[in-house]
């Protein structure tokens, strides 16, 4: 069931589409800073953006900090919401669901799907920005010396093999909290017969979240708003790297996950489908 | 069919809803304190004091609701009042110790190794070595690091009365609590409470209460984490990565800038208060009044005096009324500032003391103006 499901995901032109757009954007980034040589100043733009110019290795995690407001959770709303609902909009559910399959095994495998999506997402992403990066801005000063390392955040030296450590946990991490939204998109699919809006409803939990965030009479519930850990991996490129904060991220998106994705449960394993 | 299909959605979302409740519950839940073995406020207060050789590593988060407005040049030094900062301290002893202001596009880390201070800034990615020293210098994060804030505070208020808090719990260590109360009737300061690691006396919370609402901090600076350990020492040794720039500055002379003014010597009173012999290496400068009632006289010049006044009017400042001149006051929760302007020469009073009292004090310097 999970591998048809990863063949079915896998097979989808909008799928590949996302992915192609995702990386799009921070090549296009790239490409302007590289001819313009025009960086934001230190402490404005994204993170990670100001130091780009001197070494392309950075240019992943500025990538990472480029797509993830945005593009990356509209991305996983577009597939999360088409999960369910897009079965059940073209008529194909009721028949799914007359195969020996039982519906908690039929929706797991739609969360492994999304999984999947979400971390070839953000792998994808990296490994491009990474290509393009070094491409558009060299190796930085580092290689000359024969280290090929970046500076942390903190200015200790990061060699190849830590930086691929921090870029390779801030990917799972990031994966993780968009494995959040898929979570909840699965959720939203289960309720309604339209994966638009199934995928509208998990951006507005995004925008709901991030409004929230900054409000001081807010700050009962901040700890629990899903995208108020998403920056929490920019600690893993300190050094020491900080793992207070991508931990309790850790352990508030298993919660989301936890919830939505029973939630979905207790939904669709009792719901009469008829389309 | 239909009914049991009902009252099994029903079990499966009751049960989900109980987890989500359960998950909601373990994430705010306040554990208590656990025995402190509190010695009573007295010797903690004297144990709180004696921290500074405590060696700690731990994360802390201060946020400042003082409504400062927005000063040119001054924003990083006011943002520490008036929002959310996140700070990493390593605390050897106190000469060797590194604090990092962190922030989501980068770090801004100042380190002090063996006398010698540096600072890292990863969004210039300069290193810069601070060659001497100066007795005034801009707020920082390090400054609102619960162990030093606490001292500081603690410090400049020896006789003000003291009582006990409840103890509670603070970076997963059961940590006792002391208040501290001015007794000056003319402080902004209603009471700073702090909570301590009983053992080893090493500040883990402050909180620091306005008159005008003291039932709701403005101040709060906590260490999430806290490891009372030495950190290793090659955490303490700034660094200069490939690429960026190492740097030598002087610490900044405040002393010549101010002799440039010829400014007036500080009254030996001002608002009823005696100068303290502080700064005595600035010309100009008077701080004045003892504990946490005091406020300090800045001069300026005219000109900038007149612009500043002109500004904090704009800004909704109060018309302060002087015999000579014009000033303006502004007033936020903790903090007093009144501009005085006229002539060649103008002057700044910024205090934790209500607005009356510099009110007085610019109208006792305007008697004097020439």
């Amino acid at each position: 069931m999970i591998g048809t499901e990863l063949v079915l995901m896998l097979r989808r032109r909008r799928v590949w589409l996302c992915w192609a757009l995702l990386c799009l954007l921070p090549t296009v980034v790239a490409v302007l800073l590289a001819t313009t040589r025009l960086a934001p100043p230190p402490g404005r733009g994204g993170a990670f953006l100001s130091a780009v110019l001197s070494d392309g290795q950075l240019f992943p995690a500025a990538a990472l900090a480029l797509v993830l407001p945005v593009f990356l959770p509209i991305t996983v709303a577009i597939v999360s919401g088409d999960a369910v609902a897009g079965e059940a909009a073209a008529g194909t559910l009721r028949y799914l669901l007359v195969r020996p399959v039982g519906r908690f095994r039929l929706l797991f495998a739609k969360l492994v799907s999304v999984a999947a999506f979400t971390l070839l997402a953000v792998l994808l992403v990296t490994v491009t920005s990474y290509v393009v990066g070094v491409i558009a801005f060299g190796f930085g000063p580092g290689a000359e010396l024969g280290g090929g390392g970046i500076a942390s955040l903190s200015g200790a030296t990061l060699t190849p093999l830590q930086l691929a450590g921090r870029t390779a946990g801030t990917v799972g991490y990031l994966a993780l909290c968009m494995l959040t939204l898929g979570a909840v998109g699965i959720l939203f699919s289960t309720l309604t017969d339209s994966p638009l809006a199934a995928a509208l409803g998990v951006l507005a939990v995004v925008v709901t979240s991030a409004a929230l965030q900054p409000l001081d009479a807010a700050e009962a519930v901040r700890t629990f708003l899903p995208t108020q850990h998403w920056l929490a991996w920019i600690d893993l490129f300190r050094d020491p790297p900080l793992l207070d904060a991508v931990r309790t991220g850790i352990e508030v998106q298993l919660g989301w996950i936890l919830v939505a994705f029973g939630a979905a449960w207790a939904n669709f394993t009792t719901k009469d489908v008829t389309s | 069919m239909a009914a049991g299909g009902r009252r099994a959605l029903s079990r499966r979302t009751l049960l989900v809803g109980a987890g989500a409740a359960a998950l909601v519950a373990a994430g705010t839940v306040s554990w208590p304190a656990g025995a402190t073995g509190a010695p009573g406020p007295a010797e903690l207060l004297a144990r709180i004091r004696a921290s500074a050789s405590q060696p700690y590593s731990g994360l802390a988060e201060a946020s400042g609701r003082l409504g400062l407005p927005d000063l040119p040049q001054l924003e990083q030094a006011t943002a520490l009042f008036t929002g959310t900062t996140r700070i990493r301290a390593f605390h050897a002893g106190p000469d060797r110790w590194r604090v990092d202001e962190l922030t989501a596009a980068g770090e801004r880390d100042v380190y002090q190794l063996d006398g010698v201070e540096s600072l890292w800034d990863f969004g210039s990615q300069r290193l810069t070595r601070i060659v001497g020293t100066t007795s005034l210098r801009l707020p920082r994060a390090g400054d609102l690091l619960p162990p030093d804030l606490a001292r500081r505070i603690l410090s400049a208020a020896p006789d003000d009365p003291i009582t006990a808090l409840p103890d509670r719990r603070v970076a997963g260590r059961a940590a006792a609590g002391v208040r501290l109360t001015p007794a000056d009737p003319d402080t902004t300061v209603a009471h700073v409470d702090v909570w301590a690691d009983a053992p080893s006396g090493l500040p883990l919370r402050v909180e620091i209460s306005g008159r005008a609402d003291p039932g709701r901090p403005v101040l709060i600076s906590e260490l999430t984490s806290v490891d009372l350990t030495a950190p290793p020492d090659d955490v303490l040794v700034p660094v200069v990565p490939p690429g960026a720039t190492a740097t030598e500055v002087a610490a900044t002379d405040l002393t010549g800038a101010l002799r440039v003014l010829g400014p007036a010597a500080p009254p030996g009173r001002l608002a009823g208060r005696g100068r303290l012999p502080r700064f005595p290496d600035l010309p100009g400068i008077g701080v004045y009044g003892s504990g946490l009632g005091g406020f300090v006289l800045v001069p300026l010049t005219g000109r900038i005096a007149g612009q500043a006044v002109d500004g904090a009017t704009g800004a909704g400042g109060v018309p302060v009324t002087v015999t000579n001149g014009r000033a303006v006051g502004v007033s936020t929760p903790l903090l007093s500032v009144v501009i005085r302007a006229g002539g060649r020469r103008g002057a700044l009073l910024v205090g934790t003391v209500s607005p009356s009292v510099l009110a007085q004090a610019a109208g006792e310097l305007s008697g004097q103006a020439p």
